[in-house]
This record gives structure tokens, C-alpha cells and sequence, in this order.
């Protein structure tokens, strides 16, 4: 296939050829493509790392910790430093199977403590420009869907799980499709209208498919691109199968949305990046309970998805990348919470993830930055070793500067090799 | 004022900015009464009888103790004031002072906001200041509650300067700090639940703040700011941005920074100078911004004259795109722009366009016409609801989907094929756009 540009030809759409023609063809597609998925989960309000990946054989966590601190039985020890939180149970069973990592002390230089900034940080890859007042206009898996998928693109090759489309996926030519549930992604007419819904449906979309040319307005342009992309992903989405009945999701938001992904993905159509947001991590008070209701709910709906995408046979193809904007201070605050932090933790799930192991040090509770665990690994490094090895690219255009391979991707490990069989 | 065309997309355009759309009859309104009169009948709308409102509220059975309560009220205000500068600014300026009920939890004070908000909507910015300082909802959200001078709290102070009153910039730590000192002592009575002042808490030392020193207290800083020429600026540039159009030239800011400053900050006269400029009629301005959610929701109720009471569906519409008035996503307010448009927010545009047009009564948006063919209903239906400029290809789109063969709808189909273009038009991308 000519390698085109999707802005381009929506602009020329509709003088040729209409996009109900092309989709189907682009998503029989694959060629040139090794298939491989990345799927961003992003933890909103600074996820505390502390009593998520526990450093429990450290004196320093139960004296910075006496009321939060997870008592030493419950622990889910990995290792005779680290423990994870007993709410991830399932996880700790993951990284027995080798198919779950975490990365510790990641940060970056500016790490300051505002969720505003650094969330534009992680976003956009950029430090310069990032910030409440100096808006960033592209994401870093924008810009990297831009430069290595906008020829195959089409309007679900980027997901943005939610009605919003994060920052970090703003993109010049590879716009997402943001879908909450499948259920609801339909449009709905009324009944009476005259000739029924098609002639309806088909006069609006064909307003969409219009090109621009002529028109001053660049908004004007973007609001069609969407539209267009929605109708796309539309008849797309039609394509899916139905959701795993056996994976075992939490009924939760991010239960759902897990699951809508890996319908998605099964249908085969092409979808290279997703984004899948789950909020609540900013624990400033009585942050026990809430804290391993979150991590339960985080726990289970990776697992599930794991298990859902080893029954439909796609594990070989998924990465999921988890990040929070930052960690919380070690010491826990006067109201049973605790406040912003610095560096935090990463985590990594997938068959070809070197899993049932950790990358960088052990936080060291004894040496704190301002009362936060300073930062000893770039996140932009945990993005460059995802872009290189697993994706398959350059990631220097992406991150716009050099970073650390990180060795955390290879192939799967032949012991872990078989699948849970969940009935 | 001679380059302004005052025509019927010259009116419909100040509805659509200073209010949340017009009605046809609105629109042909203003032609007739020119432009500053327009413009007069909606700034100075204080002799403007609002009573019908208060009957429909007072008939919709609203609670106002819960949050869902008091954000139906608020919508309702929106879609069936009498008054609609005076609804637009008091959204316009709880975005600015953005105070979210997610942190302070009580309805009854993002209630009370709300009402200082109507009360100064076109008042003295220093005042509403003044008296936004000393809310119970304003003093939970950015902690000052807590601040005493032993342990001073700067989330207000901070953002007083960097997001109130003088932007990014236009101060330094030390200002910061000052504030900050000046407003210890600013809380909340344990017994009323409403603002008091505790002199044991306040710090009486000496603070410079924008180059002058004494032992100011926070009106004290609010008067400072106010005065300053920095501070004109910031507000001209954001209201004019909030009404007009983004990135405006300096020299069309400089003029109302002037006008707003002379006035004592008189936000009527900044709003009157930006609503009878030049610019705000200029082709940079007219459909040049992004319909928000709630500039959605509201102007498809108020343009098709939907009786009832759509609010709690309304209501669902603004949550799934993320604009629930009352509750901002973070003290910066809402973005703005091309963030509100993604396939996820078109879809949902879309079905609350079906269910609106569904309750729409064709014969009023039509009512007065003469329509003899499919082309002439479609220049109707795109003027009574603009008047909105099309492509020429989804014109005919339009008129092909009312009549193959450019002729009338059936008897009887009247209704149907009106409601079925209203919904078309109101899915339109042109019509997303304010």
C-alpha cells in the first residue's frame, strides 16, 4: 500500500474515495507491522510506592510509617528486601510466572512535587516545556505513533480508554478514538425520523468526510478529523468480539476498561497503542483502606487482562506500561496520609517482559531527598528500552535526546511458558 | 465602530458569547435595536424581569442540599434566564475563582459561592475579591483555613497572584509569601460554619508585597494587586480571551486594560468595552472558538425552546464529557479549545442532540417561514439555528436527506423531517464550533 498521510487524505476525502471504502481494507492490513502492542496504564494523583513495592527489611519504613506501615505477615514478600502490598496477590502470583516487573526510583530532574507539572512531564517527555502555563502540544506516544505508524494509521490504531484523549497521546496525524464501553459507542436516532436511521447516519457522516479545502479554520479541521474518525471507529468497534466471561475482571471502571481492550485487540484490527486511566492515588488522609482498595482493583484488573489475552492468544504481543506522576513522602503526614512526593515506582506486565525480577536499586529509606526517595532512573529511559526493544524503533526522534536501555525486554521465559487455565 | 457589520450573524454571535445562544426572535431583536443597545440590554439587565425563571425553579422541586440540586438549579438558570450575561459570567468567573465540590464536600457552600459569583457578576473585581477571600467554600479549597502564622499555608496566596489576579509571572516568592502572611487569621467559625477572622493567628509583621511595606492584611493585598497595571492586563486578557478569541493582538488588550482600570475595576464597563469592539466582531472572533460542553448543552435547549426540564439529562451529557459545573477538574478551570472534541465527546454530542431535537417543536423553529422546497427549509432551519455558514456539499447533503427530489416533505411529515434536520444541523462540525 502507498504510504500516505492520514491528515492529507482526510482532507482529500472527500474528492476520491470515502472512508467506509478504505477501512476495511486498512484493517485486513498488517503488513510491514510486527503486530506488537503497547498499553499505557496511568495511576492519576501519585500512586505511594512505599506500600505498594515494600522495602520491609528496611528499620527506617515501620519508624517513617508507625500507623501505615503493612504489618511485616501480610506482606507479599518477592524477595528478602521487597514485598508487594497484600492486596496484589495476583500480581505477586504474576511475577512468580515471570511475567510482571517493577522499576523502582524513577523520576526526573524537575520532579516538583505538582501534579499539574509533572504529569505534562511524563506526558509530553519534555521538561522545558511542560507545565500548567506552557501547554505542550504533542504527547510522547503521539509523536511516536506519528512518525512510525500515521502509514497504516486508522481511527483505532491509537486508544484512549475514557472520553478524553491524555496528553500523552496528542498527536499530529494518528488521532485516538476515545471509547468508554462498546455498549454505548453507537449513535442514537430517533425512531421517527423519516426513511429511517441510514439515510440520517449516511447524510451526517458524509458531511464529515468533506474536505476543508477553502474553509480558514484550522479547529474547524480537527473537529471533522474526529468526527470522521468517529464514524470509523463506529463501524470498527461493530467487529469486536464479546468480553471474556472467564478472565475473572473486578467490576470496576478499570475492570471494564481492561476488558474492553482486550476485545479490541482480539478483533485484530490493527490497534498498536492504547491509554487506560485509573484515579484516586492522591492519598492525602486515612489512606489504608482506600490505598489496598485501589491496588486490588489494580491487581486484579492486570491479572485479568493477562489471563484474558493468554485465553485469546494474543500474550505475546502486549506490553503494559503502569506510571504514576510521583511517589509519596516516606514519612506518613499527620491524618493517616501521606503528602507529594518524588520518585516513584513503575510496573511492567507481559510475556516478553523479564519478568519476576526488579530494575533499580532498592529504595533506601535512609537516604531521602527533602523527605521523598530522589530519583536514581529517568522515566524516559523506561520509554526508550519500550520504543527500542519491544516496539522496534528509534526512539531518539520520539524522546528527543539519548537514554539508558533499561534490558528489560527479551524473550519469553520457557519455564513460565504455560498458561493459567482459569475456569 | 463603522467596520462593524450589525447584522443578523453580527447579533446571533453576541448571544452566543455573552449568553448561551439566541432564539430567532432574540436574534431579530438586536438587529432592529443596533448594536450598543444590544449590548446595553444585556450588561445593564439588572431591570430585566427575571420572574419566570424563579416560577420554573421554584416548580422544578430542586433540593438544594445535595450536589445534584444545586447543578440542576444552576443549569436551569443557564437555559431559561431572562438574563443570560448575567448566568455566562457567573460561569465564566467560577472558572476563574475554579473552587471544586469534590474537596469541599458541602453543597450548601458551593451554593453560597455561587450566589456571591451572580451578586458581583459584572461588579467590582476588587470587592468579589475581597469577599471571595473570606468564602467558606474558597477558604476550605485552597487550605487557608488551616494558615496561622506559625504555619502559614501558601495555597492561596499562590494562586490569588499566579491564577486571580495577576498571572504567571507578575510576582515573586516574596509576594507570595507576603500574601500568604496577610491572609493567616482567614477561617472558618467552628459555630456559624462561615467566615471569621482570629487576630491570635494572624501575623501583624511587616511584609513587603509589590514593592510596598506595612503590616498589610488580605484586603490589604487584594487592593494592592487590584491597583496595579499588571493587574488590569491579566484580567482585560482573560476576559477578552474568555469572550472574543485566544491570542489577541496587544494592542486591543492595552485599550481595555485601560478602560477596566479607569473604572476602579468595574468588570460591566471591561465586559461593555469587549462586547462593543471591533475585534469581537472581527472574522477572528465570529465561530472562531470551540463550543464547551455546557456552551453545548445549554445553547441546543435555549436555540430549539425546549420546555420541560432537560437538566437532569443535560446534567449526564456534562459528566461524560468532564465539564460538571461546580466541580472543575483542579483550581487552573476547564481547558478549552480543540480538548473538549475527541470521537468519544462528537458521539456524545450527537445523542444529546437526538433526545433535544426529539422534544423540539418544528413548527417553532419554522414558525413565520415560507418554505416552498427542500432548499428553502434548509436555509430556514440553518438561519433560525445560526445563522450558521455550511459548505455548499453539505448543504445539498441537508437538502437531499429532506427531499430526494428537492421538494417538500409529505403532509404529516412535517414535524418528523424537522426534528431530523434540527438533529442534523446540530451534529454538524460548523455547529460544534461557538
Amino acid at each position: 500500500m502507498t504510504p500516505f498521510n492520514r491528515r492529507d487524505f482526510l482532507r482529500i476525502g472527500g474528492a476520491a474515495v470515502s472512508l467506509t471504502f478504505l477501512a476495511p481494507r486498512l484493517v485486513l492490513s498488517d503488513a510491514g507491522s510486527n503486530g506488537r502492542i503497547l498499553v499505557i496504564l496511568q495511576l492519576v494523583g501519585g500512586n505511594d510506592s512505599v506500600n505498594t513495592v515494600i522495602p520491609y527489611a528496611d528499620p527506617k519504613y515501620r519508624q517513617w510509617r508507625p500507623l501505615l506501615a503493612i504489618p511485616d505477615a501480610e506482606i507479599l514478600k518477592v524477595d528478602s528486601r521487597l514485598g508487594l502490598h497484600p492486596s496484589m496477590g495476583a500480581l505477586a502470583e504474576l511475577y512468580q510466572r515471570r511475567r510482571f516487573a517493577f522499576v523502582n526510583n524513577v523520576g526526573f530532574p524537575t520532579l516538583d512535587r505538582s501534579h499539574f507539572h509533572c504529569q505534562d512531564v511524563w506526558q509530553t517527555a519534555d521538561e522545558n516545556h511542560a507545565g500548567a502555563h506552557g501547554r505542550h502540544s504533542s504527547g510522547w506516544l503521539g509523536r511516536y505513533a506519528d512518525l512510525y505508524l500515521g502509514h497504516e494509521a486508522h481511527s483505532l490504531t491509537a486508544l484512549s480508554i475514557g472520553n478524553r484523549v491524555p496528553l500523552g497521546m496528542a498527536a499530529e496525524t494518528v488521532i485516538p478514538a476515545a471509547i468508554t464501553s462498546a455498549a454505548t459507542y453507537q449513535i442514537q436516532t430517533d425512531p421517527r425520523t423519516p426513511g429511517g436511521r441510514e439515510p440520517w447516519l449516511a447524510a451526517i457522516r458524509g458531511s464529515y468526510e468533506h474536505g476543508s479545502m477553502g474553509h480558514a479554520h484550522g479547529d474547524l479541521d480537527a473537529i471533522r478529523m474526529s468526527g470522521a474518525e468517529m464514524f470509523e471507529s463506529i463501524d470498527l468497534l461493530e467487529t469486536i468480539p464479546p468480553p471474556s466471561e472467564t478472565a475473572g475482571y473486578p467490576d470496576s471502571s478499570l475492570g471494564r476498561g481492561f476488558q474492553l481492550v482486550s476485545q479490541v485487540l482480539a478483533a485484530n484490527l490493527g490497534t498498536r497503542v492504547v491509554w487506560i486511566s485509573t484515579g484516586g492515588y492522591d492519598t492525602h488522609s486515612t489512606q489504608g483502606g482506600m490505598h489496598a482498595n485501589l491496588l486490588a482493583d489494580l491487581s486484579g484488573s492486570l491479572a485479568a487482562f493477562q489471563a484474558d489475552l493468554e485465553q485469546r492468544r494474543l500474550d505475546d504481543r502486549v506490553v503494559v506500561m503502569g506510571w504514576s506522576e510521583f511517589g509519596r513522602r516516606v514519612q506518613e503526614n499527620a491524618s493517616s496520609g501521606t503528602d507529594h512526593g518524588k520518585a516513584g515506582t513503575m510496573f511492567l506486565m507481559g510475556n516478553h517482559v523479564k519478568g519476576g525480577a526488579f530494575y533499580g536499586e532498592v529504595p533506601d529509606l535512609g537516604t531521602l531527598d527533602q523527605g521523598d526517595l530522589p530519583t536514581q532512573i529517568d522515566f524516559r529511559s523506561v520509554y526508550w528500552t519500550l520504543i527500542d526493544d519491544w516496539l522496534g524503533h528509534d526512539p531518539e526522534p520520539v524522546l528527543m535526546g539519548r537514554y539508558e536501555n533499561l534490558g528489560f525486554i527479551g524473550e519469553p521465559d520457557p519455564v513460565a511458558r504455560r498458561r493459567a487455565v482459569r475456569r | 465602530m463603522a467596520s462593524i457589520v450589525w447584522d443578523r450573524r453580527a447579533a446571533a454571535h453576541l448571544y452566543r458569547r455573552a449568553g448561551f445562544g439566541a432564539t430567532p426572535e432574540e436574534t431579530d431583536r438586536a438587529v432592529d435595536e443596533g448594536m450598543e443597545a444590544s449590548v446595553a440590554r444585556l450588561v445593564d439587565y439588572e431591570s430585566i424581569d427575571d420572574s419566570a425563571l424563579e416560577q420554573r425553579l421554584a416548580r422544578a422541586r430542586i433540593d438544594p442540599t445535595t450536589f445534584v440540586g444545586i447543578l440542576r438549579w444552576w443549569l436551569l438558570r443557564m437555559m431559561y434566564t431572562a438574563r443570560p450575561l448575567e448566568e455566562r459570567m457567573t460561569f465564566l468567573l467560577h472558572d476563574h475563582f475554579a473552587t471544586s465540590a469534590f474537596k469541599v464536600q458541602d453543597p450548601g457552600w458551593m451554593l453560597q459561592q455561587n450566589e456571591l459569583l451572580r451578586r458581583y457578576a459584572l461588579g467590582d473585581l476588587t470587592e468579589l475579591t475581597i469577599e471571595i477571600s473570606r468564602d467558606p467554600a474558597m477558604l476550605v479549597w485552597l487550605d487557608n483555613y488551616l494558615s496561622r502564622k506559625e504555619h502559614p499555608n501558601e495555597n492561596y496566596g499562590r494562586e490569588l497572584l499566579e491564577l486571580f489576579l495577576l498571572g504567571h509571572g507578575a510576582y515573586s516568592e516574596q509576594d507570595v509569601m507576603s500574601a500568604t502572611r496577610a491572609f493567616t487569621g482567614w477561617t472558618i467559625s467552628r459555630r456559624t460554619r462561615q467566615f471569621t477572622f482570629i487576630d491570635a493567628i494572624h501575623d501583624h509583621g511587616q511584609k513587603t508585597f509589590l514593592g510596598q511595606t506595612g503590616d498589610w492584611n488580605g484586603d490589604d493585598v487584594v487592593r494592592i494587586a487590584c491597583e496595579s497595571d499588571a493587574h488590569a492586563h491579566f484580567m482585560a486578557h482573560k476576559m477578552f480571551e474568555s469572550l472574543a478569541y485566544a491570542n489577541p493582538d496587544e494592542h486591543v488588550i492595552h485599550q481595555l486594560a485601560h478602560v477596566y482600570h479607569d473604572s476602579g475595576t468595574s468588570m460591566r464597563e471591561l465586559v461593555r468595552a469587549i462586547l462593543t469592539s471591533d475585534a469581537f466582531y472581527s472574522d477572528a472572533a465570529i465561530w472562531a472558538k470551540v463550543k464547551s460542553p455546557v456552551d453545548h448543552a445549554i445553547a441546543s435547549v435555549r436555540q430549539l425552546r425546549i420546555d420541560g426540564d432537560p437538566s437532569r439529562f443535560a446534567a449526564s451529557i456534562l459528566a461524560y464529557q468532564g465539564q460538571v459545573p461546580f466541580n472543575p477538574p483542579d483550581v487552573d478551570g476547564w481547558p478549552s479549545g480543540l480538548a473538549w472534541i475527541n470521537s468519544g465527546t462528537l458521539l456524545g454530542r450527537m445523542n444529546y442532540a437526538t433526545a433535544v431535537t426529539a422534544a423540539s417543536d418544528p413548527f417553532v423553529i419554522g414558525a413565520g417561514a415560507t418554505i416552498g422546497n427542500a432548499a428553502e427549509m434548509v436555509s430556514v432551519f440553518l438561519d433560525r439555528l445560526g445563522p450558521i455558514d455550511v459548505p455548499h456539499e453539505t448543504r445539498a447533503r441537508l437538502e437531499g436527506w429532506v427531499s430526494p427530489d428537492g421538494g417538500l416533505p409529505g403532509a404529516g411529515e412535517y414535524a418528523a423531517t424537522g426534528r431530523g434536520l434540527a438533529h442534523l444541523i446540530l451534529s454538524l462540525a460548523e455547529w460544534q464550533l461557538n
